[in-house]
């Protein structure tokens, strides 16, 4: 049929340029082309052209040594083998994370207009298979061929520059003003922050649920308010206030922030959302599989198609590529993420012999700056470290707050039809587990690459932030509120391995640490204030110690 | 002077045909990459499999967690199966997901920014489907439409925060097969948590 339509189309335009030069010949042809609104774009989508490339190229997950099919996963740790189901996990994460997708392993996306991968959105194309119809709707990209064409800086797994800032679009609207650019945070420890998040939200939870059962919430209609003290681990969440009004069952709630005049620090619902740069996701899972399809071009069947049509046969993205990332790869490269080894301190690498040893000069301006870091009010949002009492990583979570409401994936599918098994879930200890740095042991006689557990068997996540939402003020707003939460409202950036991960804010427009600090506004101005009005000195001693929190990985 | 026209018409022919065959290729079907059906993995050992310290959590049996209240274990969970559904829908239900699916449309159809993510039925025509609106009034509008339309339906209402699709409020809702029923409240304040 290509060849057909081809040789019908210059043989008709042979016919019409019959008695002109053959110039001139060629430039009707070219120019007709060119100008007829035919897509002659160069773009490989078709399965003749994927498999050359697939043959030619190789298959990208066939070189990680295959796709994992979920009930692989379930069924080994069904049979006792949770360690191997979690290696194996482990290890294709590893590699899906550092692999550039081609064509033929559906990487990128049919853009329109000839494109893979843009770094502008472009809701104007509206065509079929092109951007702006892409199942689900894309806000942005595909950006990169891997994830770690952004997560580079600070090593694999790291920060990106403020070339590597994505754009969104999130509601089509093709307005530059409405558009967002985000700074790639680095990906280490997320299975600390995931827990921690279970934990508190659990806390929260409770405290709510209590005082919804004291006041008849659901099975009486007694008038009654309650105010119910929302804190978890030390962190304050604010207040809510709960009524039952006379002659309902039903109650509401009015959640009130923690600090006066600054931002509710977690949504209505009670679920502390640790990812992304205004807490939008709360798990793990949730936040790959949407970076997959948004950044990289890679659909998980767990996006697409319906409970009753196989998802295997939906190609949302246009790129001619079904089935492109199973449930199994998906809970690879979750558990991947989850067991990135902890950020650590340029202190703890000279005192491993990992690097020369600090000058005392430098552990005096580290030591300085720890102070100062307190006593300016920095450690207030910052909060240095924070505990998790089950150092069990589970993948589904056991806490429902932390998958997919109803255990049901986005495109209506059951967990259960696709043997992701809630109650045998792939599972690691944060403290001991980590298969980075696993080679370099601590004076206490864990490896670099585990949390510090404690005499308790807690896990220590030394995190310098409190997974809250606050107000940063007028001069970090936005333009868009991005999910609803206010356009000055972001949640505290955790500042473990800052000083691997240039530049900073959610935008990436601070170069430097200091430029950081100086940005800061809102429910932060006292703090900032305090660094503006501090001596050189005590600011170069307070940068020294944030440089102090660094990223390492032995590979 | 000739064969440079000969060269000339070659060429742009040459680059009209590169270009329109390779808009041929361009978004014809999507096949299947290959996708593992066989309910094993595909991979042999992962080659770049690192060792691992040994686990306290490893081959010590089936994991029990323990659940907290509220949570709704999966019972259709049966590790046995690959990435496609063991069995093709019947006729009837697919008829019936396409019955409910047009029904919900049509109310979609007419509130504005909401939309039907899905619609699941089984045999006994009991059917499930997601709705999702942009605010919490238009969610309420939207239940209240589609149970007037259905003679009443069950519900669990939630917002719905994502990076990449911003601030949602989504409801899961239960219809026909005798399913549980009940009012939509006019405050839409009282749908989350309730």
């Amino acid at each position: 049929m290509k060849l057909l339509f081809v040789n019908s189309v210059v043989t008709g335009l042979k016919r019409r340029a019959a008695g002109r030069p053959r110039w001139q010949v060629g430039a009707v042809i070219a120019m007709a082309v060119l100008g007829s609104g035919v897509s002659a774009y160069a773009l490989i989508t078709s399965s003749g052209d994927r498999a050359i490339v697939d043959n030619v190229q190789g298959d990208t997950f066939q070189a990680l040594g295959g796709h994992i099919v979920q009930s692989t996963l379930t069924n080994e740790v069904i049979a006792g083998q949770n360690a191997q189901a979690f290696q194996q996990a482990f290890a294709l994460g590893d590699g899906f994370f550092g692999a550039k997708f081609h064509a033929g392993d559906g990487g990128g996306a049919n853009v329109g207009v000839g494109e893979r991968y843009t770094r502008m959105p472009r809701a104007d194309l509206t065509g079929a298979g092109q951007w702006a119809t892409h199942t689900p709707a894309r806000a942005t990209g595909p950006n990169a061929t891997g994830c770690t064409g952004c997560h580079n800086l600070g090593g694999d797994d790291g920060g990106g520059d403020s070339a590597a800032n994505v754009h969104r679009d999130a509601n089509h609207t093709k307005a530059l003003n409405q558009m967002v650019q985000r700074n790639t945070p680095h990906v280490f420890g997320l299975g600390g922050l995931q827990k921690l998040a279970e934990e508190m939200t659990t806390d929260l939870q409770n405290a709510r649920n209590a005082a919804r059962t004291a006041l008849g919430c659901g099975s009486t209609t007694t008038a009654g308010s309650k105010t119910v003290t929302l804190t978890s681990k030390g962190v304050a969440f604010g207040t809510l206030v709960i009524t039952h009004t006379s002659g309902s069952t039903n109650c509401t709630e009015a959640l009130s922030a923690p600090v006066s005049g600054g931002a509710n620090a977690v949504s209505a619902d009670l679920i502390v959302r640790p990812f992304q740069w205004k807490g939008a996701n709360a798990f793990i899972r949730d936040f790959v599989r949407g970076a997959a399809h948004n950044e990289i071009g890679m659909q998980t069947t767990e996006l697409l198609g319906s409970p009753t049509v196989d998802p295997a046969s939906v190609d949302g993205d246009g790129d001619g590529v079904t089935n492109e990332v199973f449930v199994g790869d998906m809970t690879a490269l979750t558990l991947y993420q989850a067991a990135q080894p902890r950020p650590t301190t340029r202190q703890e690498l000279a005192s491993l012999g990992i690097i020369p040893a600090l000058s005392s000069a430098e552990t005096s301006a580290i030591a300085a700056g720890s102070t100062a870091f307190d006593s300016m009010g920095c450690s207030t949002c910052h909060v240095r470290q924070l505990t998790v009492n089950d150092v069990i990583f589970r993948e589904p979570s056991n806490n429902p707050n932390f998958r997919d409401p109803g255990n049901v994936f986005p495109n209506g599918r059951s967990y259960g039809s696709s043997s992701l098994d809630i109650n045998n879930p792939v599972s690691f200890d944060l403290t001991k587990d980590s298969p980075e740095n696993n080679n370099i042991h601590t004076a206490n006689g864990q490896t670099l690459g585990a949390f510090v557990r404690d005499s308790s068997g807690h896990a220590t996540v030394s995190l310098f932030g409190d997974l809250r939402r606050h107000d940063m003020g007028s001069g970090l707003a936005e333009e868009v509120d991005e999910i609803g939460t206010g356009k000055s409202v972001f949640e505290t950036e955790n500042l473990w391995g800052v000083g691997s991960t240039p530049p900073y804010l959610h935008d990436g427009r601070a170069a430097s640490l200091t430029e950081a600090i100086l940005e800061h506004g809102g429910e932060a101005q006292t703090a900032r204030n305090n660094f503006a009005a501090a001596s050189t000195t005590t600011q170069k001693n307070l940068v020294a110690f944030l440089n102090n929190l660094v990223l390492f990985k032995s590979e | 002077m000739r064969s440079i026209d000969m060269k000339t018409f070659a060429g742009a022919v040459a680059a009209a045909f590169l270009a329109i065959a390779a808009a041929s290729c361009a978004k014809v079907t999507g096949e299947p990459s290959g996708g593992d059906t066989s309910g094993v993995t595909s991979a042999g050992t992962p080659a770049a499999a690192a060792p691992l310290p040994q686990s306290n959590v490893s081959n010590v049996g089936t994991q029990r967690a323990v659940m907290p209240a509220g949570t709704n274990p999966d019972p259709g969970a049966a590790p046995a199966r690959g990435e496609g559904p063991a069995t093709q829908p019947s006729a009837a239900v697919m008829q019936a997901v396409g019955s409910v699916q047009a029904k919900l449309d049509a109310v979609t159809a007419v509130l504005e920014g909401t939309r039907v993510r899905f619609v699941d039925c089984n045999e006994s025509a009991a059917c499930s489907a997601r709705l999702e609106a942009p605010s919490l009034a238009g969610l309420r509008d939207l239940l209240q439409s589609v149970s007037a339309q259905q003679g009443g339906i069950g519900f669990v209402a939630r917002e719905q925060l994502d990076a990449y699709t911003g601030r949602t409020f989504v409801a899961d809702v239960t219809m026909g097969g005798g399913q549980a029923t009940r009012p939509v409240p006019t405050d839409e304040n009282e749908l989350l948590g309730n």
